[in-house]
């Protein structure tokens, strides 16, 4: 996860993108269109629920609280490919942040069931509370 | 007993997302560098938020000194230990597989199964058959009479299904028993001395005020921060008393898998390698062991269709005892801990390990291997209680007694006069088993 302070930076540089109104947007965005950015990006041709998408995002945003620099960085990069200007070690902690949230939807969504089927619509059912392992065998 | 912490139904943990309510680093002030030490102030102590990871030491590991040269021998060999860590590993229903006896011999099998290998470990036990094993665990492979199987859940201090062992599902019994009295959040002061050589009472700190308890024999089971800092407290000095204080320098990396599919064992950590743990190398640096996990803490891998081809390590290192790591106590009975850092003997064994990564993992299909990072914490306070044949040189006797005060039994990971690679928790267990035995005239003190 990337730290609070870390993502000074980072909102320096995402806030030079939004200073005209983006703030606001910043904050209803509510990561949405990160996230969906994201997913498209690494699923070509899947679908994902709108509905599970939304669950996902208030999961996300539970767990990240007012990490406002974060959800700032996250609106703008939904824009314009704001990640290129940081500099090597912020980029990979975005990447890695990026990476964790890519596989937490997958892991709380229907995919591992059936994604050898191709391309379909995901689903998102919630974070796993128990035994949550798609890829544990007993 | 007298426990600081409260009583927190298991339940109550997993409701409030956390194991005690009171954060183990509020209780000290850290001068030095700032790291973290953890542990779970409440009954049960750390069998609440431990992993439940759970190897027996390296025999090598009771003689460093006259092996390599370094650190110290213990006072007790691995032989007359075999038999306490064989009933420790039965009073926690222990997981575990039979061929690991090659490391650590063992009288009799693991009362619980092995857990299942991921496919990584798997090649690696392939090529490597006599230095890659299932880790043991106290983590349920069966459901037994108090927990059910463990179902790779990778949140293990706060286990939503309750399969590791705690002292709230394992010492039921004990709680029961209309001899045993458990007063919590009574934290002890000090211990006070009735001559020269022995306690007589124990003052603590209750909600109904401050109180005392006489004990005829008195056990010392905080942990090696706060055991510590009551004897400080409560005068009886010496000069090693809480110095020492350490736990093994971890770091973590992520190999990226060429094909492999893995991910498929049957718990969160499935494999346990000794390839780069003993040897003659360890006169000069650490020994290290090498922890195959079965989660994925970095995410599952983001290229179609390699999901799963991704092994997350930890790799913990064996630290030399320094000094200057310390605990103390203000006039007003604070506790500070003094850390300057792990010494430069953890570090050599952490570089060099490192290095042999790719030559330990190359029965893999090995794409990458990316270094994650020095792990703030191993959660394995200990040391500053050390035991030893010499007054001169410990804390405690080889029987854990005060060697001062001969009624003052220690318990618990602050007895360790060195820091071995491995999780030191079933040592502990095994060590507090043989001291009872000596204490009630069981087994031999000498």
């Amino acid at each position: 996860m990337v730290s609070r302070r870390k993502f000074m930076f980072m909102g320096a540089v995402a806030g030079a993108a939004v200073i005209a109104g983006g703030a606001a947007f910043a904050i209803t965005d509510q990561y949405h269109g990160w996230i969906h950015a994201i997913l498209k990006h690494w699923l070509p041709g899947y679908r994902f629920d709108p509905e599970g998408l939304a669950l996902f995002i208030r999961d996300y945003n539970k767990k990240q609280g007012h990490a406002l620099k974060l959800r700032t960085f996250a609106a703008v990069e939904g824009v314009v490919d704001v990640k290129v200007l940081l500099p090597d070690e912020l980029r990979r902690q975005v990447e890695e942040e990026e990476r964790r949230v890519f596989s937490a939807f997958l892991v709380g969504s229907d995919f591992f069931d059936n994604y050898s089927n191709g391309p379909k619509t995901i689903t998102y059912r919630g974070t796993p509370q128990a035994c949550g392992s798609p890829f544990a065998t007993f | 007993m007298l426990e600081r912490g409260p009583y927190r139904p298991w339940d109550a943990q997993l409701e409030s997302n956390e194991n005690s309510v009171v954060p183990s680093n509020s209780t000290f002030r850290s001068i030095g560098k700032d790291k973290p030490w953890n542990f779970t102030i409440g009954y049960g102590g750390g069998t609440n938020c431990w992993y439940g990871t759970t190897p027996r030491l390296h025999p090598s590991d009771f003689r460093l000194k006259s092996l390599y040269g370094r650190g110290r021998d213990w006072p007790v060999s691995y032989e007359e230990m075999e038999p306490y860590y064989m009933a420790a590993e039965e009073i926690m229903d222990i997981s575990g597989p039979e061929d690991i006896r090659i490391i650590s011999p063992r009288s009799r099998p693991y009362p619980q199964p092995p857990h299942k290998f991921s496919a990584a470990d798997r090649l690696m036990k392939k090529a490597q058959p006599d230095r890659h094993f299932v880790m043991p665990t106290a983590r349920a492979r069966v459901a037994n009479a108090q927990r059910p199987q463990c179902c790779a859940t990778f949140r293990c201090n706060l286990c939503p299904v309750h399969a590791k062992f705690t002292a709230l599902n394992g010492f039921r019994h004990i709680t029961e028993n209309p001899n045993v009295r458990i007063l919590t959040e009574a934290e002890v002061i000090e211990v006070e001395r009735s001559g020269a050589s022995s306690v007589s009472t124990v003052r603590f700190r209750h909600a109904s005020g401050e109180q005392r308890v006489g004990c005829d024999l008195c056990v010392l089971g905080a942990n090696a921060i706060h055991s510590p800092a009551i004897l400080l407290r409560s005068g009886i000095g010496h000069p090693l008393l809480g110095r020492g204080l350490n736990e093994q320098l971890g770091y973590a990396v992520e190999v990226l898998l060429d094909g492999l599919d893995n991910l498929d064992g049957s718990t969160i950590t499935t494999g346990a390698n000794y390839s780069l743990y003993d040897g003659a190398f360890r006169s000069e640096h650490g020994g290290a062991f090498l922890v195959f996990d079965n989660r994925f803490p970095y995410g599952v891998r983001t290229e179609i269709g390699r999901w799963r081809q991704t092994l997350a390590m930890n790799v913990t290192v064996e630290d030399e005892l320094r000094n200057e790591n310390r605990v103390s106590v203000d006039s007003s009975g604070n506790v500070a801990v003094h850390f300057q850092g792990h010494s430069a003997y953890a570090a050599r064994g952490a570089e060099r390990s490192l290095g042999l990564l790719p030559e330990v993992l190359a029965p893999l299909p090995v794409e990458k291997i990316v270094f994650k990072g020095y792990r703030p914490s191993e959660s394995h306070l200990q040391g500053t209680l050390r035991m030893g044949r010499n007054r001169a040189d410990s804390v405690v006797d080889r029987s854990q007694v005060h060697h001062g005060i001969r009624n003052l039994i220690v318990v618990g990971t602050s007895v360790l006069p060195t820091c071995p690679p491995v999780a030191p928790s079933l040592t502990a267990a095994a060590l507090s088993l043989r001291a009872a035995d000596i204490a009630a005239g069981k087994a031999p003190s000498w």
